[in-house]
């Protein structure tokens, strides 16, 4: 009874920190909404007022977005808090905080079911809950509405009422549900699912019991008849942009193709040619190496995710601390043959595939679903280390690492990177949006430059715009940009340029036009009317 | 009343040594340096009275902290980055208050507690610790399946590029070596390449890292392991698997041939001027 009291004691301590490191300063850190936060937050706001996306598509199961796809299960869950506070940063991000501290919580749940007949559960389950909470990786998801967020949330509730289904039938189908919902979160999971899914079958007998798997099968369909009605509509909206950011879109591997193929010269036989160099091999090498490129220690523990917005300066997508908890937990893993290890271990290599599938690797974002194993095997690692070691120096000592270890983290994330990357996350545009608001009356055109950031997203975001006007008013010819991107022309006064001339503006400036275009196009030394600048001080935005 | 005294002399000595003519002395360029420059020599004339009461705690011997206290207050350092806007003034004056702390309270936790802090403070003053990133990287380097398998970083030292120490399907006989061994057997083994990794690591010359060869053996014996751990298995599945993968591993060591013999030497021709060193 003692340590029931005192295990539910540390797990609310950690669900109090874990939503304190969520919710504190969510409107504002990160810095600024990036243009993917703010789509979703007018779409889900569009949905509410209109019942139409911002393209006009009455309640659709896939959102068009700059040119991209996006399941539609994260922008429906922003509608409540949007509903109750408004369309604004915070209540973009709610749904992630709040999921996040709740996957802290199923991370409980979860390993306690994971490692049944562990006498060690208790523990590992708590360790993993916190090692989840004080997850660098998992803190910037939980802030960001970057959709992975709510697939894991879904992931994990639908995996833990599976198993727990064991026992009863309602928990079983009700993870069916879940597991199935999951795939409306994040394309990714389009790929890990199923594969989640058989494994777990061999974990749940009750699956094969004749009404549990009618049932469960009515209960698939039913969940993804809409998408499949939807592909049926157009084909996109099943796997998105996976085409163009495939391993396969990539000129990379088809140049050096052609390089060795020319380098063997005509003298050489065709046949041997091609037995040497083919598609076949150099691309399964790389795919291979981008599988294992998620494993690189730089990646893990020193830089982490190089790619726009997921770096945090000088931070891996791990503490550093746990370079030593997480071999060490994988050798205990598998040595000390847990319960259910290899379905720890198969969720982590299931999670890596649909990054290991693109060219833009290592990639935190498309792994997401491998911080859960993490954190576990992490935990495990501890666990054992701890056991090994035996003394309260030990325990002293890595609570004592941890904490300057997270304080890093800390000084990281909440310090440097408003101050560092306000840039990367499209910073200076609720601020260029706030000024001309008070002067666009004075103006017939606005006109804005429209090479980063899809700023027309922001004026429709900040300034509320009402989503069935704009539905009638925007000009878009859905022609994509060289990176595939798709763009409004203009809506109501504003326009927004793609290809924008600085000094031809300057020049041909007349009195009735204001312009907004960002700081890194502008030749140095130019003076201009007004400028918003990025914490750094350094100028984000000129208008004139 | 005599300690009292000595006290008093150090406290005296110390505050004119460390106040007198301080915007002055060295020269103030920048006026806003000035009140950063007091605060300086005001931990100048208590850190001296902190050690003081560290060893008098510590030591238990009054003479042996008047004394040791009295001398730090002479040494030309201790006046020299009292009068300046110095970043180690205010670590050794902390490093100092948690020795005393630390000798007052003897509880291991607290004491590490203690220790946590002062290294957290310590790092934003003075990030020392950056200088191990370098290392750090090139280790993760050393250790990556990039380099295991894919690319070989020393190819303006005679290597080849595309591919690493081992053969992609050496991967899976690897990792079960790894697994299948008993623990003091494989750190019998895995030993040596560690301390050769870790030497490559701190090496200035890094990515010369030819270093690695040495690993070899080790490697294969890991890897060996693996195989036989495979083949010895009874179960048809597991033979069958073993097979495949050596049947690759073939097709593999042709493609290195391959690329030795035909891409290398383009490789090399178009980077001639490149080469540090003949090989």
């Amino acid at each position: 009874m003692l340590t029931n009291n005192k295990n539910l004691f540390i797990l609310i301590a950690i669900l109090l920190l874990a939503g304190f490191l969520r919710f504190y300063r969510l409107g504002s850190l990160p810095p600024s909404l990036y243009s993917d936060e703010a789509a979703q937050g007018y779409n889900a706001y569009s949905l509410f007022n209109s019942g139409r996306d911002e393209h006009g598509r009455f309640w659709p199961v896939s959102l068009r977005s700059f040119g991209d796809w996006k399941p539609p299960l994260p922008t429906l869950l922003m509608i409540p808090a949007i509903a109750v506070n408004g369309l604004n940063e915070t209540s973009v991000r709610f749904p992630g905080a709040f999921l996040g501290t709740a996957t802290v919580y199923l991370t409980y749940l979860l390993v306690k079911i994971l490692l049944i007949n562990f006498s060690g559960k208790n523990k590992i389950a708590l360790l993993s809950s916190f090692i989840l909470t004080v997850s660098p990786w998992h803190i910037l998801q939980s802030r960001a509405a970057m959709l992975v967020m709510v697939a894991l949330f879904f992931l994990m509730l639908g995996t833990y009422l599976f198993l727990k289904g064991n026992r009863r039938m309602i928990y079983f189908l009700f993870g069916v549900f879940f597991l199935t919902l999951s795939v409306y979160a994040y394309y990714g999971l389009r790929l890990v699912t199923p594969l989640i899914f058989i494994i777990l079958l061999f974990l749940s007998p009750r699956f094969f019991y004749r009404k549990t798997w009618l049932l469960s099968f009515l209960i698939i369909f039913s969940v993804i008849l809409p998408l499949i009605i939807g592909y049926l509509n157009n084909p996109d909206v099943i796997f998105g942009r996976a085409r163009t950011i495939s391993v396969f879109y990539d000129q990379g591997v088809n140049l050096r193709l052609w390089e060795l193929t020319t380098q063997d010269g005509l003298s050489s036989d065709p046949l041997i040619t091609r037995f040497f160099h083919n598609r076949w091999y150099l691309y399964g090498k790389q795919i291979v190496n981008n599988f294992f490129s998620h494993f690189d220690g730089r990646y893990l523990f020193l830089a982490g995710d190089q790619s726009q917005p997921f770096k945090i300066p000088g931070q891996g997508i791990l503490l550093f601390i746990e370079v030593v908890f997480f071999p060490s937990g994988l050798y205990f893993l598998i040595k000390k043959n847990l319960s259910r290890n290899y379905f720890l271990l198969f969720w982590l290599l299931i999670s890596v595939l649909p990054a290991a599938l693109t060219f833009m690797v290592p990639s935190s974002n498309r792994s997401f679903n491998a911080v859960f194993p993490y954190a576990v095997i992490i935990s495990i690692g501890i666990y054992f280390l701890a056991s090994l070691l035996n003394s309260k120096l030990t325990s002293s000592l890595i609570t004592m690492l941890y904490l300057i270890n997270f304080l890093y983290f800390m000084n990281s994330y909440f310090l440097l990177l408003p101050r560092d990357n306000s840039s990367i996350w499209n910073y200076g545009w609720r601020e260029a949006v706030t000024y001309v608001k008070k002067l666009e009356k004075q103006y017939d055109n606005i006109i804005i430059s429209d090479v980063n950031g899809m700023p027309y997203i922001y004026f429709l975001f900040y300034n509320q715009y009402d989503p069935a006007q704009f539905q009638k008013e925007a000009v878009r010819s859905y022609a994509a940009d060289r990176f595939g991107f798709e763009h409004v022309e203009s809506f109501s006064k504003y326009i927004f340029q793609y290809e924008f001339d600085v000094k031809l503006a300057r020049q041909n400036k007349t009195a009735d036009t204001l312009y907004l275009v960002p700081a890194d196009f502008v030749p140095e030394g130019e003076k201009f009317g007004q400028s918003v600048y990025y914490p750094d001080g350094k100028a984000a935005i000129r208008i004139f | 009343m005599k300690r009292w005294f000595f006290i008093s002399l150090i406290l005296i000595f110390n505050l004119a040594t460390r106040f007198w003519r301080l915007g002055m002395v060295p020269p103030l360029f920048d006026d806003h340096y000035f009140s950063v420059r007091v605060i300086s020599a005001g931990l100048g004339v208590i850190t001296p009275l902190i050690l003081y009461y560290y060893l008098k705690k510590s030591s238990a011997r009054e003479k042996f902290a008047q004394l040791s206290s009295f001398i730090f207050s002479l040494l030309p350092s201790s006046i020299i980055e009292s009068r300046i806007v110095s970043p180690v003034q205010f670590p050794l004056f902390l490093l100092l208050l948690f020795l005393l702390l630390a000798s007052v309270n003897k509880n291991i936790t607290f004491r590490l507690a203690l220790t946590a802090f002062y290294l957290i403070i310590l790092f934003y003053i003075y990030p020392i610790v950056l200088v191990l990133i370098w290392p750090l990287s090139n280790l993760f380097t050393l250790l990556s399946f990039d380099l295991l398998i894919f690319h070989n970083i020393t190819f303006y030292w005679g290597g080849i590029r595309e591919f690493g120490l081992l053969y992609l399907s050496f991967l899976p006989f690897l990792l079960l070596g790894f697994i299948s061994l008993p623990s003091i057997r494989l750190t019998k083994i895995f030993i040596i390449p560690l301390i050769v990794i870790f030497l490559i690591a701190f090496s200035p010359t890094f990515p010369e890292s030819r270093l690695f060869y040495l690993t070899a053996p080790f490697f294969s014996m890991i890897i060996t392991s693996g195989i036989l751990y495979f083949w010895e298995n009874k179960k048809i599945s597991m033979r069958l698997i073993t097979c495949l993968l050596l049947f690759i591993s073939v097709y593999e060591l042709s493609q290195f041939l391959h690329h030795y013999h035909v891409h290398y030497k383009e490789d090399i021709r178009t980077n001639i001027n490149k080469l540090p060193t003949n090989f």
